[in-house]
């Protein structure tokens, strides 16, 4: 008795430890799931809300007045690229337009609507050993775990996707929980378009997305566009990763290993498309 | 327990601000860890147990609004919040290098126990070292906030008649 009087303290905080240290344990086997606070968790989320649109007003505000004198600059580069690309379309359209089939599947591509909602990011992790963030649409919206999440605009013509953003992994009735493409948990099976073959990329605690192909013979060079390959059933087919930074030999020398630049700007996330996947 | 309940509010508070506001102003890439820093001081302001309550209070907060493994942080920020509330007896409570120093190795603890327990999650922690940067920079950002902070708290406690 003496003795548990003396250390109860000590007692309560092992007992805790080893209760979080099972929690844990169960937690990443999927035997629990995660709590999402309810009540709560919502009105935390939708403070979150305000404080993110303000610091990125703040930001912008802040990013406008020292951008000014580069924009001229860079409006100048932008109109250059959209005629290079206007041609680069035209060529391409005539090749296409040349072959029944690829029409089809051009036409078929082109007019690919996606089921989505758009949601905005309301809070990201900013420690250096994950990559989360949460958006503001959840159950309620329809979304689920495992839908896609891209960065897209919205055009007259429909939804143009700029780059794959991660995947859901946890759903509440107004907010959910996405992985990114570059936390050391997520890994896609990808597609180099300019090869044609395939692989699987990783990211890692320092942020950096790295991969390897299947085909240990398959070389990449730098510049080159990888694309999602729908292998593995959780990401559609022909989502856009990214572009190939380097490539390394590894130390077997029989391989190649590469690092992704990917085409979304991490930093500066906030609007976020989510692709609803009926599976 | 006004003291306390003023102190669960705040760490609500700059949780959101952590995880949101924040976000946009890093240096070089690293975001100086506010729930932290504040677990620290509230911690050597008080005991090992609202250390340690805080410190749950904290962790729950963001293993549930942020990441899908319950429990990591929680853990971390408990074993922080009690072990810094279990010293506070012993040190000076108003000599802010005691805070300074005491964020500082709450820091580099919460990225010791980080890397242990992602080893232990099958994380590929084998690449620490390319963070290693960041850590020591986050290190030196917490300690300069933990100064702002704990003189932003003690202003405040100070109005609010807070003992």
């Amino acid at each position: 008795m003496n003795f548990l009087k003396k250390y109860y303290m000590r007692i309560i905080f092992l007992i805790t430890t080893i209760v979080l240290i099972t929690l844990i344990g169960l937690s990443s086997i999927g035997r629990i799931d995660g709590t999402n606070l309810g009540f709560f968790g919502n009105v935390v989320s939708g403070f979150q809300k305000i404080a993110f649109s303000t610091g990125q007003t703040v930001t912008n505000a802040f990013y406008s007045i020292q951008d000014i004198a580069k924009m001229r600059e860079e409006n100048n580069m932008l109109t250059d690229t959209v005629h290079e690309l206007q041609e680069q379309v035209r060529i391409l359209e005539n090749i296409v337009n040349k072959s029944d089939a690829l029409e089809i599947e051009y036409e078929m591509k082109k007019n690919l609507g996606y089921n989505h909602v758009v949601g905005q990011v309301i809070a990201l992790d900013s420690s250096n050993w994950f990559s989360r963030l949460t958006i503001d649409k959840g159950e309620k919206d329809g979304l689920k775990k495992n839908d896609i999440v891209i960065s897209a605009v919205e055009t007259d013509k429909g939804v143009v996707q700029m780059g794959l953003v991660g995947v859901v992994t946890e759903t509440s009735s107004n907010w959910s929980k996405v992985i990114t493409i570059l936390d050391d948990n997520c890994k896609i099976s990808f597609r180099d378009i300019n090869s044609d073959e395939s692989g699987i990329i990783q990211g890692s605690i320092d942020g950096s997305i790295t991969g390897y192909f299947f085909n240990s013979k398959a070389k990449a060079n730098e510049g080159d566009s990888l694309v999602t390959s729908g292998m593995g059933e959780i990401y559609f087919p022909d989502l856009y990763i990214g572009k190939v930074k380097d490539v390394v030999p590894t130390t077997d020398a029989s391989t190649q290993r590469i690092v992704v630049e990917p085409s979304v700007e991490f930093t500066k996330l906030s609007r976020v498309y989510v692709l609803k996947v009926d599976r | 327990m006004k003291k306390f309940s003023l102190m669960a509010a705040v760490i609500v508070i700059s949780f959101i601000l952590q995880t949101s506001f924040f976000s946009f102003f890093n240096i070089l890439g690293t975001v100086p860890n506010l729930s932290l820093v504040l677990v620290v001081i509230f911690a050597l302001m008080t005991d090992r147990v609202k250390g340690g309550i805080l410190g749950i209070i904290t962790g729950v907060l963001y293993d549930a609004m942020i990441y899908d493994v319950f429990g990591i942080y929680t853990l971390i920020y408990f074993i922080i919040g009690s072990t810094a509330g279990a010293y506070s007896d012993d040190m000076l409570r108003e000599n802010y290098a005691v805070y300074a120093a005491t964020t500082a190795v709450a820091t580099l603890l919460c990225h010791f126990l980080l890397y242990i327990l992602l080893f232990f999650l099958k994380y590929r922690v084998g690449n620490v070292t390319d963070i290693f940067g960041s850590i020591i920079l986050e290190v030196l950002l917490n300690v300069i906030l933990s100064i702002l902070v704990l003189k932003f708290v003690t202003m405040v406690f100070d109005k609010l008649n807070v003992k």
